[in-house]
């Protein structure tokens, strides 16, 4: 499959389709690979604003795949697919977090000060053609990832199904198994967190 | 102008829920709309970072998607492993239930009665024997009985003999 086939593809609305819409029970592995076709893209993107790691993310976007095959059984067609799929991948960056916090602990009380150290230096891309607003562009993006490391899982999951996943508010709530007020209420102070922290990184 | 956006309506903006009222002050304050601007901004270049780290090549989202197939031929989904489990889980609590065995029930003392128990210390305290020489304070005087009976006797034959 040529690069062409695989952008024309990807517009194809797998999510819906409605052999689908009753379970996966009996999905062919022709189909299940329009699935990932069709999501892989969205999956990844929610999984790096969550993992911040290319690497990780591509693992994760992997698993998700794997593990949605597995259990695509249990899928009854209740929520779309893609839905479905965003679900599993934000409990696998929750796990993902969880394993990371613990192997900190472990290297800490292994005394290997080396790896103590915070995240990775910011690799940004040049966004703007001016170095003015190349610099700007940079502080903000700072000033964004720094804001989001500091958010609570809840209202980090939301931002980044709203803005990296692009989901609706009713998207969201499905995701996260939560009422469209308290998503709302999440990206609320998400999105306050990430103005106070443009704002001091403009001030600064 | 004096009232600009709060926070909260800013930030609704961003999350595109504002009322009508904001919007039409957003298209008269500069720098409420500066401010939003802002925020969208950021928001925005950091929605662009997240898609840029996948890069700008299909051949990534192709490298994936052939990883996702290899591994699912790799490691093919037997639902028959959960239900093995659930077998052997099953099996190791049966053979467990049937081959436990249970301790044999202690037998329940019965209750002491207060009184009993002062009279046996009473009848104890007043015996002339303690109750362990019991059995031979009873052998001593079955002798005893035994030896009063004897000569009673060889008195009776003398005197039939004579």
């Amino acid at each position: 499959m040529d690069a062409e086939e695989i952008a024309g593809s990807a517009l194809r609305p797998y999510t819906d389709l409605a052999s689908i819409a009753g379970g996966m029970e009996g999905i062919t592995a022709e189909e299940f690979d329009g699935i990932v076709l069709a999501n892989q893209q969205r999956i990844f993107r929610v999984l790096y604003s969550l993992v911040r790691d290319r690497d990780t993310a591509d693992t994760l976007t992997q698993e998700c795949f794997l593990r949605a095959y597995q259990k695509r059984h249990t899928f009854r067609g209740e929520a779309s697919v893609g839905t479905w799929l965003v679900r599993i991948a934000t409990n696998l960056a929750r796990d993902y977090g969880r394993n990371r916090r613990l192997a900190f602990w472990r290297r800490l009380f292994a005394g290997n000060p080396d790896e103590r150290d915070g995240p990775r230096p910011l690799e940004v891309q040049d966004p703007a053609p001016s170095p003015e607003r190349a610099l700007l562009a940079r502080e903000q993006l700072k000033s964004v990832w720094a804001a989001m490391e500091q958010l609570p899982r809840q209202q980090r999951t939301a931002f980044s199904l709203r803005f990296a996943g692009e989901m609706s508010l009713r998207e969201i709530a499905d995701v996260m198994d939560l009422e469209i007020a308290t998503v709302k209420a999440h990206l609320f102070r998400a999105v306050s967190a990430v103005k106070r922290g443009v704002r001091g990184g403009a001030q600064s | 102008m004096n009232n600009h956006l709060n926070d909260e309506q800013l930030v609704a903006s961003a999350l595109g829920e504002s009322d009508r009222a904001t919007a039409l002050h957003l298209q008269e304050c500069s720098r409420c709309r500066e401010d939003i601007q802002s925020l969208n901004g950021a928001i925005g270049v950091w929605a662009e970072d997240v898609r840029g780290a996948s890069g700008p090549s299909p051949l990534f989202w192709r490298r994936q998607r052939e990883a996702v197939a290899a591994r699912l031929e790799r490691r093919p989904w037997l639902p028959w492993k959960n239900w093995a489990w659930a077998t052997a889980t099953l099996t190791l609590v049966v053979l467990a239930a049937v081959f436990y065995r249970q301790p044999a029930p202690v037998a329940a003392r019965p209750p002491v009665d207060d009184n009993a128990l002062l009279l046996s210390v009473h009848t104890s305290l007043a015996s002339e024997v303690p109750e362990a020489f019991e059995p031979v304070t009873l052998l001593t005087q079955e002798i005893d009985r035994v030896e009063e009976i004897r000569p009673a006797k060889q008195e009776t034959t003398h005197e039939n003999g004579s």
